[in-house]
């Protein structure tokens, strides 16, 4: 986008839902002036039509006349469903960093086959299986002997495997210099060997991994970028432009992302498809619907529930009542669980995750209420500090991290930070450090101020509290540790600023990681006593 | 400028189909028994599936090394099995080939206890790869929500008298033989074992309970292990999950289409309807604006879409664009409700 640029649209197309914005200058600087998402089935051209309708009928006179809005500029991006690969190697050491470099890239790993002489018969029917993209055989230099000439075998293995199929692709990672016959060049790919490094760390085989699952799963037809690496951009531009950690976490329905982004421009990311709102294996795999029942506040027969998880798999938009709004924030909590499981296994003393802004993106987050969204959030990624959430409503991050210029992203950036990104709250995360069996310390106590009013919150253990504050107004924490240590501060008091949302504050004393029975009813009551404040002003 | 077509708002559904492409899998050491180009008729043997598989190694020949993966080898000699110092009598297997390995051994699969897969549509093999028979089905070809079960063919039975009937085990009973019977709203457990036992082909329903599927796959595992192949039987839900009824303009299209034969495939949730399609089209042919609830209080009612409402918030506390449907009331009359757009679909 230039300075001349009149007005545009920004297009976030899904596999489920495409979300568009309309973006126009106005007195001097870009708005956002209307914003919608629709089912992905629904022709993009409607959805735009309908934003330019919505604002000519509101007021014409800010975006000009809205009759040539066929022509105006449109930046784009799509996600593709997570490709789906059979892993090959022959020791479970290659297999693993092979998997890591996979899963983080956005693959869902559909068989593993690790070590020097997989099942034949078992192997065949993993490639026989029609929802399969890719073998992908891995491989490394400087090992030893025995697994090198075990690689080579079953490079020639997979290769003949693979002439089963006319659409299966066979993916050779590392020195593979044999090329199996009769596969066409369309189905072979040669990319680099797995590196031992962490799955939030990029790598060259990572970033191959990602292009070629790409190219897979949207069957070479895309020429628009890749909105997850896009939306990565922006994450590392805002954090750059706020001189502050953001942490960007997106749940799409098949797949997510996070990256964490210092302001100084270092970065970690990964696209995790097991973190998916709703992934496809749910209507197969019922520990996995478990999984997400198990954070599930309705009462009633959990088979039951599960149908509705699966209904909601089959339709994603649809549902809009209260029963599928908290079966969503189920599915929202566990897929952050799984995500913040992925991510943590990357984290390292050196570089924490903690973050000062939480950026939030993908449809997930749109489909329940705003204090819902910021609960799920703190429910999921469980670290102390304070934090800012923020949430990419209208889905303009992505497209703008498609724009090939820096400088031309930080300024539309800068103008529509507002517009764009929904104030959901702050959140304050005590902490409850375990005292095995040591008598507990005199609890602490939060004084909150701000233009409404004065507050004292005691940071008693194990509560969830949702303070009314507002988009637009700020307040002052004055927190006493009392006799314990609260972030980290111990015999002084602590002063924090922090901004509303639509969902307020949360103050949350409940321990890290959370410490919640297995499941059951009394799991149930405690979550459903948790997330009460939430639904303060739904219909429940 | 005007406003935009309200219709354009609401997905289309799932249209039937004339001249479908159905892929069927081949497994590792089963064999096509037709070849393309071939025309088949519906119930017409077209693979040989075996029920066990195990994996062989034969010294790699001149002979053998021109056989590509997936090449039939028969009469291939198998380990001798003897123990305490006997000799098993040598047995042949029937084989394919999967690899020339670089040891030089050629690496087969071998098939045993075989059952016959017949085709599920009447129609012409267009290609057979070692893994996939790809064949143009005639009929009309109709989405289901949910499969289960392995393909099979037979008659279509309307067991029910409304799509949201529950059908009672007691009333299937042997006319349901080799029938594939529509049974409304959803079947239990219970139920399909009779008409299984009975020898139904298929059942058909608008939803089924995930607890259902389960108890149908662990009754499925005991029947793999046993001696003899069970006949094939399937089930498609053609509403989804739980206790869903029939979508009505798929309930006219199963009326329209009673006594005609039909095949199903569970794994791609597809029905195939032999026969004229026309009749079948025409029956679930909706007038223009014709849209269907999908979810919500409304489910399965059909309607006019009449007009926009712009975002509104719904009772979960989400915010989505609305969309005016006229549904008929229970006095007949036209009754105006506003409804998410998102849980509409186009039929008209």
């Amino acid at each position: 986008m230039t300075q001349d640029t009149p007005a545009f649209f920004t297009l976030d197309r899904g596999t489920v839902s495409t979300t568009a914005a309309l973006i126009a200058p106005v007195a001097g600087r870009y708005r956002m002036l209307a914003a919608g998402a629709a089912p992905a089935a629904i022709a993009p051209d409607s959805i735009l039509e309908d934003l330019a309708w919505r604002v000519a009928r509101t007021d014409a006179s800010v975006a000009g006349s809205m009759e040539g809005w066929r022509d105006w500029s449109r930046l784009e991006v799509h996600t593709v469903a997570a490709p789906r690969g059979v892993l090959v190697a022959a020791s479970v050491l290659t297999g693993e960093l092979l998997e890591r470099a996979f899963s983080a890239a956005g693959w869902v790993i559909a068989g593993r086959f690790f070590g020097p002489s997989p099942d034949l018969v078992a192997l065949g029917e993993a490639c026989l299986d029609a929802h399969v993209d890719a073998l992908v055989m891995g491989g490394r230099d400087g090992v030893d002997e025995a697994e090198l000439e075990a690689a080579s075998r079953l490079w020639s293995r997979t290769g003949s495997l693979a002439r089963f199929r006319d659409d299966i692709a066979a993916i050779a990672c590392g020195p593979f210099g044999e090329r199996p016959a009769g596969l066409p060049d369309t189905r072979l790919f040669s990319l680099p060997a797995p590196d031992v490094v962490p799955s939030t760390t990029e790598s060259l085989l990572r970033t191959a991994a990602r292009q070629v699952g790409l190219h897979l799963a949207g069957r070479g037809a895309l020429a628009v970028a890749d909105g997850r690496a896009a939306l990565r951009t922006s994450v590392a531009s805002l954090a750059a432009m706020l001189g502050n950690r953001v942490d960007g976490i997106e749940i799409g329905i098949t797949a997510a992302s996070r990256t964490l982004a210092h302001a100084d421009g270092r970065s970690r990311h990964a696209v995790t498809a097991a973190a998916g709102l709703l992934p496809a294996e749910l209507l197969e795999d019922e520990a996995l619907g478990d999984s997400m029942l198990r954070w599930c506040t309705l009462p009633g027969d959990p088979a039951a529930r599960l149908d509705g998880l699966r209904e909601l798999a089959l339709n994603p938009w649809s549902h809009l009542d209260d029963e599928g709004t908290h079966l969503r924030l189920a599915a929202l909590r566990a897929a952050l669980e799984r995500l913040t499981g992925t991510w943590a296994e990357a984290a390292t003393a050196e570089e924490p995750d903690a973050a000062d802004v939480l950026v939030l993106s993908g449809g997930a987050f749109a489909a329940v209420p705003p204090a819902a969204s910021a609960l799920a959030v703190v429910d999921g990624i469980r670290r102390s500090g304070a934090v800012s959430i923020l949430h990419d409503h209208a889905g303009v991050l992505a497209p703008l991290g498609a724009l090939p210029v820096e400088s031309d992203r930080r300024r539309l950036l800068a103008d529509l930070l507002g517009d764009c990104l929904l104030p959901l709250g702050s959140a304050v995360l005590t902490g409850t450090p375990s005292r095995d069996g040591k008598k507990q310390p005199e609890a602490g106590s939060m004084h909150i101020s701000s233009v409404l009013g004065d507050e004292r919150l005691s940071l008693e253990p194990g509560l969830l509290r949702l303070v009314d504050l507002p988009p637009g107004i700020s307040a002052q924490l004055d927190i006493d540790p009392g006799d314990g240590a609260v972030l980290g501060v111990e015999g002084r008091h602590l002063l924090l600023e922090v901004r509303g949302g639509l969902g307020g504050l949360l103050v949350d004393t409940r321990s890290i990681p959370l410490d919640l029975p297995p499941g059951g009813e009394q799991r149930r009551t405690l979550l459903a006593e948790w997330e009460a404040p939430a639904w303060v002003g739904s219909d429940r | 400028m005007s406003g935009p077509d309200p219709g354009r708002f609401a997905v289309p559904a799932a249209r039937p189909e004339r001249g479908r492409l159905l892929r069927l899998p081949i497994g590792l050491a089963d064999r096509p028994l037709v070849s393309p180009g071939q025309r088949v008729a519906l119930g017409q043997p077209i693979i040989e599936h075996f029920r066990d598989q195990e994996a062989l190694e034969v010294p790699t020949t001149a002979a053998l090394i021109r056989l590509a993966p997936g090449d039939i080898l028969d009469n291939v000699p198998g380990p001798q099995s003897g123990r305490l110092g006997r000799k098993s009598a040598a047995t042949a297997h029937r084989t394919r080939v999967c690899e020339h390995g670089r040891d030089g051994n050629t690496y087969l699969v071998a098939g045993s206890n075989a059952v016959t897969l017949n085709a599920p549509a009447a129609g012409v093999v267009e290609a057979v790869t070692p893994g996939r028979l790809y064949l143009r089905a005639d009929g009309l070809a109709v989405d289901a929500r949910v499969g289960w079960g392995r393909p099979s063919w037979g008659r279509i039975v309307i067991a029910v008298d409304r799509p949201d009937a529950e059908i009672q085990t007691s009333r299937i009973d042997v006319t349901a033989a080799g029938a594939i019977l529509v049974v409304g709203t959803r079947i239990d457990v219970e139920a399909v074992s009779r008409a299984r036992a009975i020898g139904a082909a298929a059942i058909i329903s608008g939803g089924v309970a995930s607890r259902d599927l389960r108890q149908l796959t662990s009754s499925e595992a005991r029947q793999q292990a046993a001696l003899h192949a069970a006949a094939p039987f399937g089930l498609l839900a053609l509403g989804g999950y739980g206790r869903v009824p029939i979508p009505a303009h798929l309930w006219d299209l199963l009326l329209a289409a009673d006594g005609r034969n039909a095949g199903i495939l569970p794994a791609s949730r597809t029905l195939v309807i032999d026969g004229d399609p026309g009749p079948l089209v025409e029956a679930a042919s909706r007038p223009p604006g014709t849209v269907r609830v999908i979810s919500g209080e409304h489910r399965d009612h059909e309607g006019l879409l009449v007009g926009l409402s712009g975002p509104r918030r719904w009772p979960g506390g989400s915010y989505a664009p609305g969309g005016f449907v006229e549904l008929a009331g229970e006095d007949g009359r036209a009754e105006r409700h506003c409804v998410p757009l998102a849980t509409l679909e186009r039929l008209g």
